[in-house]
């Protein structure tokens, strides 16, 4: 377990040296499309990567988030997030490849099969007639493997166009995602990723080209824990538009 | 050893201790919502909407009471207010049979060492099935916050409301009455077909979301009122002012409370 406890803990361990603000520049360079699927009510867009944590150096056992700061081009909501590749699906064939669950993490002293938002991302854009899909997911609570109601594809989707998951009554994430595959279309082409979601942070840019800061030692009372290798990317709500992100982590190095 | 958050006044110190002796949560939920039946003044004024689907609340283990919310953040595509607490159901009423089946009460919460019995202020009606009724009147005999029984209130509801469509009954409650502690008896004038329930909350946040924009409100969290939540809370999402179908994200982290 961590052992940076208090305020003072965080500030000593700056005052050491183990510290480092990672910038991050990353650009969604054209604009995507409205929706994945039928079902889909608003856009979500995905950036690129915007961090991804190193290897851990000597009497370093994480990495902390204390700040973020982002600043766009244009308003909208941002979610900085850690994503896990729970597989994909390209829908020619089709043929669904299988990723990871949602991580086993000690929460409360307990150790537990967690959940979340699974996100769709079109990561080679969609044909004209792509059919639908289904997908077979384990759900927040655990429960056998259950299959989502069929959902139209939207037509000719672009790269990086999101969306998340359409699940069943009742259920508002999954664990993992057992399959999927897509029926109908006309010669479809267009791979999917599903990304399972861990939010680290929401952030509003209320007007384009605002800053937005989030704390997260004194407003989450639990900066997020990175280790070795994990990935960040930013989750745009509500827009299409092209846009460029600037911002930087402010990561301070855990100790055993 | 992390100090107690219901016995003690919480610090930041405190939130970090026990997040690094327990671990904290941190979860991504969402889904789809559909349209709902717009309220009348008659019941509730403002338009409500009970994301079908709560958020559950993982087991603690050993030295863990439960979770406190210092953080939760909601965020729907078209403006309007979005609420978000922990959910009791309080009773409920089978429309075909006008029968009434009771609920929990409001729960006892330790609050800076202090027992407190809570009350919901946000207390709704809520068509869990799609009722046929023609304008029914719904009548709710309650227990106010002060631990009175027999007053009641008797909210007029639209035409065959849609599922998941939820009223506000704060504004109909008696005289003097600001909130519920339970639900003693609830009957409808009419109606062929449905379910409603009574759910009251204790609110975790309360968010305001212009189209593009979210307001993030912690205001509610970690030195605001700590509701220790247990594996058998649920949280519950509900979007208000607004009668259109909208998606819903949200976030929260929690925090481990020791024992």
């Amino acid at each position: 377990m961590a052992s940076l406890r208090s305020v003072n803990d965080y500030v000593a361990r700056i005052g050491n040296g183990y510290f480092t603000e990672a910038h991050f520049s990353v650009e969604v360079d054209a604009a995507t499309s409205s929706t994945v699927h039928s079902g889909q009510l608003f856009p979500i867009q995905k950036t690129p990567l915007v961090y991804k944590a190193p290897s851990l150096p000597s009497g370093v056992t994480g990495y902390r988030i204390t700040n973020t700061s982002i600043h766009s081009s244009s308003q909208t909501t941002f979610m900085l997030a850690r994503l896990f590749d729970m597989g994909s699906l390209d829908i020619s064939t089709p043929s669904f490849t299988d990723g990871s669950a949602f991580p086993t993490v000690t929460e409360g002293n307990a150790s537990n099969a967690t959940y979340g938002i699974c996100l769709m991302e079109v990561t080679t854009a969609l044909s004209g007639t792509p059919g639908s899909f289904t997908v077979t997911y384990v759900d927040q609570d655990g429960n056998s493997s259950e299959t989502t109601a069929s959902t139209a594809f939207a037509a000719s989707s672009a790269a990086r166009t999101c969306a998340w998951v359409p699940l069943n009554a009742g259920d508002v994430g999954v664990r993992d995602i057992t399959s999927a595959t897509r029926t109908g279309g006309t010669t479809p082409t267009g791979v999917i990723k599903f990304w399972g979601v861990e939010p680290l942070s929401m952030f509003a840019v209320v007007t384009a080209g605002q800053y937005a800061n989030r704390n997260h030692l004194m407003m989450n009372i639990a900066p997020p824990l990175l280790a070795a290798n994990d990935e960040l990317y930013i989750l745009v709500f509500g827009s299409t538009s092209a846009r460029n992100v600037h911002g930087t982590l402010f990561i301070v190095g855990d100790q055993a | 050893m992390a100090p107690n958050f219901a016995s003690s006044t919480p610090t930041i110190n405190a939130g970090l201790v026990a997040e690094a002796q327990n671990g904290a949560l941190h979860r991504s939920f969402g889904r789809r919502g559909s349209s709902s039946t717009a309220a009348l003044a008659t019941c509730g004024s403002v338009s409500c909407y009970r994301m079908p689907g709560t958020v559950p609340i993982p087991s603690p283990g050993s030295g863990v009471a439960g979770f406190v919310f210092p953080t939760m953040n909601t965020w729907t595509e078209d403006p309007c207010i979005m609420l978000a607490g922990i959910e009791y159901e309080l009773g409920s009423l089978t429309v075909s049979t006008n029968t009434f089946s009771a609920g929990s009460s409001m729960p006892t919460e330790t609050i800076r060492g202090v027992s407190v019995q809570t009350a919901a202020a946000f207390c709704f009606a809520v068509c869990t099935v799609a009722v046929t009724a023609t304008t029914p009147t719904l009548t709710i005999t309650y227990t106010d916050q002060d631990g009175n029984t027999g007053n009641s209130c008797a909210p007029v509801l639209p035409t065959s409301p849609l599922i998941d469509t939820a009223f506000f009954l704060q504004p109909h409650l008696a005289n003097g009455d600001t909130a519920m502690r339970a639900v003693t008896n609830m009957s409808i004038s009419t109606g062929s077909a449905g379910t409603i329930r009574v759910f009251g909350l204790l609110p975790l946040t309360i968010s305001h979301n212009t189209s593009s924009q979210m307001f993030a409100s912690d205001m509610l969290g970690f030195f605001g009122p700590d509701y220790i939540s247990t594996t058998s809370d649920k949280i519950a999402v509900y979007r208000v002012t607004s009668a259109t179908a909208s998606d819903f994200i949200g976030m929260y982290t929690g925090l481990p409370d020791p024992t």
